[in-house]
């Protein structure tokens, strides 16, 4: 999509065309819900973080300026709603006796289920670096914009998150 | 990449998950419903504060005409609102809109103008523009109870537009006995009185012989209390008086992916809907029939509202604000009404920032929700955060002023440790007793009993029943519903429990929410349907979501279904109940936690024919205006289910257009039929290995034609 159809595609969208909306958003939605699955482990409440996510966005979007990134923006405004699904009462993620089962799978290691259970107790705080950078793939840039801080800053909260997941735990973050 | 980063990415990996195309189609549809109004910024407000303080970006709204008589469904207050708007040359254009008191009644946004929201006033109802500019944009929208949308398009303003500045004719009756540096000092103390008789004060200054002011509203009533009280002072009036009534029509909104609603049931007839958690209805008929009425427009950001009424008059909104890390300190507003939520008053609020000052005794410390009123001036509202036990404040002269108490940890529990804190969910009040639910986020939750009117709390019990949404029917009657209709009773409060099953069904991923209004009335709700029991939980039955659209006459000719052979019944449903006959010899299964497959049918093994599995879907979507070629098309090709093979063809299902086609996708192959009920997407999918057998397609379409719907009710979403 050349600048000139990005921009046209954003001016229609402002101005209401909802095709052109979802045509700005289709790119960013995958890895959107994406991360709204790791934040939330729960289909339904990604799917309703994502939708509210969304239509936040639309609502939001003349405030989006020309020639910006749809995805950190898109992104942030995701992690934003998944915090506040978080929030929300326990039961609305829970069916009765329900509990969410782990997948079974005869190839996990322990170390693999200590690793999940590590994830399982990081707070969103610490769990939304790691999902943009190791999950998503984002360049540091990007994680800085989703999370709203400097580059540095961004890398030091992905290092932190590490160090709350396993201690010790050496990895690289690209400077 | 080292090993442990693999590791973490597989970990992460295996949380995540994709886009499903039902759910890609539903939000495409979301879209094309059109954009939803924006929510009111306080932020942006400023935005316009500081703008029109600064005078660089010169901004006029003139408003008028209004109306109180509601229209149609629609009740409450509703506008019809003209509005210029004007810029800097070769400046953004601005777009301004009224905010309700006591927020800054003013926003401007960015060059968008379209969906501008606007707020009530309490008892002003139109305003005229005080400052200068020079319009060069008009704006005409309608005003339909809670958001102001535009009916036509931006214009450029005819020459002669231009409006001048109106200020407020400026006679102090008598000069201040106080310098002006000393009526400045008395409004800075005066700021938190001023906003709580809604007077919003954008700027104030001493001047010669007495002080200029600011404000955003210069009412009559305004002007009159800033003169007695401050003696001379010079208002400039951002917002004025007209006087002018226009009657207008405005259309009953509709909501079409309703994801949430929440009731407050006060009264065995009367009940509450807050839907999508910006539309709200009042019933007094047990939701038999429903009517729009006003909310408070509440600032974006923090916590949804909440609310809770006790009669068909008398109720309160609240709002959390946005929490500090880790609910450290958040702000609260709580809003009043006493006439059916036709208007409504700020009564209390929370500093919104660190201060040891409250007015109203509510604390900035700590996250705030959980409001419930248990009569007309009985209140509670919790707070929590993870370091302290969970605060319970209350009230005894209907919101005004709140005093704070704390519940006890329950057994094994310590509040404030590894981050474990307890969260008050509601109160609810029997009598003298009153019992309150808490949860840490997660299983159990605890109920605690008061009988001092809420200034102490005692443990009384704990859910461990894996407990989806705890309902008190009673003070001792207490119910766990899941949404398959399985259930768990307790009739001592909560010392034993035993099965409860009910025919409530609904295939919703995700628990519903239940409350009662009495021994015997009740409801309960997911995903925006509503469901209603008069027996005390044991049957229910769907009741219309207030605000969501109606249906559409089915368009379709032919039938794609066969004359039914079945013996058994399957109950099924998503949001509406279907009854689908089973070939005699062939299994039903509903299948796990999954909105899409309400139910499985497998072939007996000596069934011949290929393929030998039919599964009856609710497809997540809302088709208004799309054709179902068109929403077919989400379902075929390199997204969908196979590779389409020959037509697509138009038939229909129990009078419901409908559309059919073949698919492949490697050995799998089958049939899909997709059809609308009320415009949601419903499909039965005949599949299996082998390829496709005529005969099998003759078996599908019986299924088919004894597919019958139990309840004709839009199904919401």
């Amino acid at each position: 999509v050349s600048d000139d159809q990005a921009a046209g595609r954003l001016q229609r969208a402002k101005a209401g065309d909802g095709r052109a909306f979802e045509e700005l958003l289709a790119p960013v939605l995958d890895p959107a819900f994406r991360l709204a699955m790791t934040m939330l482990r729960d289909r339904g409440a990604a799917e309703d973080a994502v939708q509210e996510a969304a239509l936040k966005a639309w609502r939001k979007l003349g405030g989006f300026r020309a020639g910006s990134q749809v995805r950190p923006w898109f992104l942030a405004i995701v992690a934003n709603e998944c915090r506040s699904v978080r929030r929300t009462r326990w039961w609305n993620v829970l069916r009765l006796g329900e509990l969410p089962p782990r997948p079974a799978s005869d190839e996990r290691s322990a170390e693999r289920l200590d690793l999940d259970a590590a994830l399982d107790r990081l707070s969103q705080q610490q769990l939304l670096p790691l999902t943009l950078y190791y999950h998503l793939d984002l360049p540091i840039e990007e994680v800085a914009r989703v999370l709203g801080c400097s580059t540095g800053a961004a890398r030091v909260r992905i290092h932190r998150s590490l160090a709350a997941l396993r201690p010790g735990m050496v990895m690289e973050v690209d400077a | 990449m080292t090993p442990e980063e693999r590791e973490l990415r597989r970990a992460l990996d295996a949380r995540s998950g994709e886009v499903s195309p039902q759910f890609r189609a539903r939000l495409g549809a979301a879209f094309n419903e059109g954009r939803p109004a924006s929510g009111l910024m306080q932020a942006v407000a400023m935005v316009a504060v500081v703008a029109i303080t600064l005078g660089t970006v010169g901004v006029l709204l003139m408003s008028r005409g209004v109306r109180h008589a509601p229209l149609g469904s629609v009740s409450g207050p509703r506008y019809t609102v003209t509005a210029s708007l004007m810029a800097a040359k070769g400046g953004p254009l601005n777009a301004c809109f009224t905010m309700p008191l006591p927020e800054p009644p003013i926003g401007c946004g960015g060059v968008e103008v379209a969906n501008v929201d606007v707020a009530s006033v309490p008892g002003v109802v139109t305003y005229r523009n005080g400052t200068v500019g020079t319009p060069i944009v008009k704006l005409v929208g309608a005003w339909d109870g809670h958001v102001f949308r535009l009916t036509e398009q931006p214009r450029p303003a005819k020459p002669g537009d231009s409006t001048e500045a109106k200020l407020v004719p400026q006679a102090p009756p008598v000069a201040s006995k106080e310098s002006p540096q000393q009526v400045v000092e008395h409004l800075k103390q005066d700021a938190s009185d001023l906003q709580k008789r809604g007077i919003i004060v954008f700027a104030f200054g001493a001047a010669m012989d007495g002080v200029d002011m600011t404000v955003a509203v210069a009412d009559d009533k305004t002007v009159q209390y800033l003169y007695d009280r401050y003696g001379r002072v010079y208002i400039k009036g951002w917002l004025q008086p007209l006087g002018r009534e226009t009657p207008i029509p405005s259309p009953t909104p509709t909501i079409a992916l309703p994801t949430t609603a929440e009731i407050s049931a006060p009264s065995r007839d009367v009940v509450w809907a807050l839907i999508a958690s910006s539309a709200f209805f009042r019933s007094t008929d047990q939701g038999t029939s429903w009517e729009r009425r006003s909310m408070p427009l509440l600032a974006g950001g923090g916590r949804p509202p909440e609310f809770s009424f006790v009669d068909a008059q008398n109720g309160w909104f609240s709002t959390g604000g946005v929490p500090e890390t880790q609910c450290n300190g958040a702000g609260a507003g709580v809003w009043r009404t006493t006439d059916g939520a036709a208007t409504w008053q700020l009564v209390a609020s929370a500093p919104t920032g660190p201060s040891p000052r409250t007015d109203s005794g509510i604390a900035y410390a700590q996250c705030k929700e959980g409001l419930s009123f248990i009569d007309t001036t009985h209140g509670f509202l919790g707070a929590w955060d993870p370091n302290h036990r969970p605060t319970v404040y209350r009230t005894t002269d209907a919101g005004k002023s709140w005093s704070a108490s704390t519940l006890p940890d329950p057994p094994g529990f310590v509040s404030g440790t590894g981050g474990s804190m307890l969260r008050l969910r509601l109160v609810k009040g029997f009598g003298s007793t009153l019992l309150a639910l808490a949860d840490a986020n997660r299983p159990p939750g605890y109920v605690f009993r008061s009988t001092d009117g809420g200034v102490t709390w005692a443990y009384l019990a704990t859910l461990n029943s894996g407990s989806v949404s705890p309902v008190f029917v009673t003070a001792s009657r207490w119910l766990v519903v899941g949404n398959d209709g399985s259930g768990l009773e307790t009739t001592d409060a909560g010392k034993s429990w035993h099965s409860f099953s009910t025919d409530y069904a609904d295939a919703a991923g995700v628990a519903s929410t239940f409350v009662f209004a009495d021994g015997s009335v009740g409801y309960g709700t997911v995903r925006g349907g509503i469901q209603r029991t008069v027996d005390g939980g044991l049957h229910w039955t769907r009741i219309v979501t207030p605000g969501t659209p109606v249906p559409a006459p089915g368009t379709a000719t032919g039938s794609c279904a066969g004359t039914p052979s079945g013996l058994a019944s399957a109950p099924s449903g998503d949001n509406f109940k279907v009854v689908v006959r089973v070939p005699d010899g062939w299994t039903a299964s509903v299948p796990g936690q999954t909105e899409t497959t309400m139910l499985v049918l497998d072939a007996p093994s000596s069934y011949t024919h290929q393929p030998t599995k039919i599964s009856i879907d609710s497809f997540i979507g809302y088709f208004k205006s799309e054709t179902l070629e068109q929403v077919a098309a989400n379902y075929y090709g390199p997204h969908g289910i196979g590779d389409l093979v020959g037509p697509l063809t138009r038939c229909t299902v129990g009078g419901e257009p409908a559309l059919f086609f073949t698919f492949k996708a490697g050995d799998r192959a089958g049939y899909l039929v997709l059809f609308l009920h009320f415009n949601y997407l419903n499909g039965l999918q005949l599949y299996g290995t082998g390829g496709i057998d005529a005969r099998a397609w003759q078996d599908a379409k019986k299924v088919l034609g004894s597919w019958t719907w139990t309840v004709a009710t839009p199904p919401a979403r």
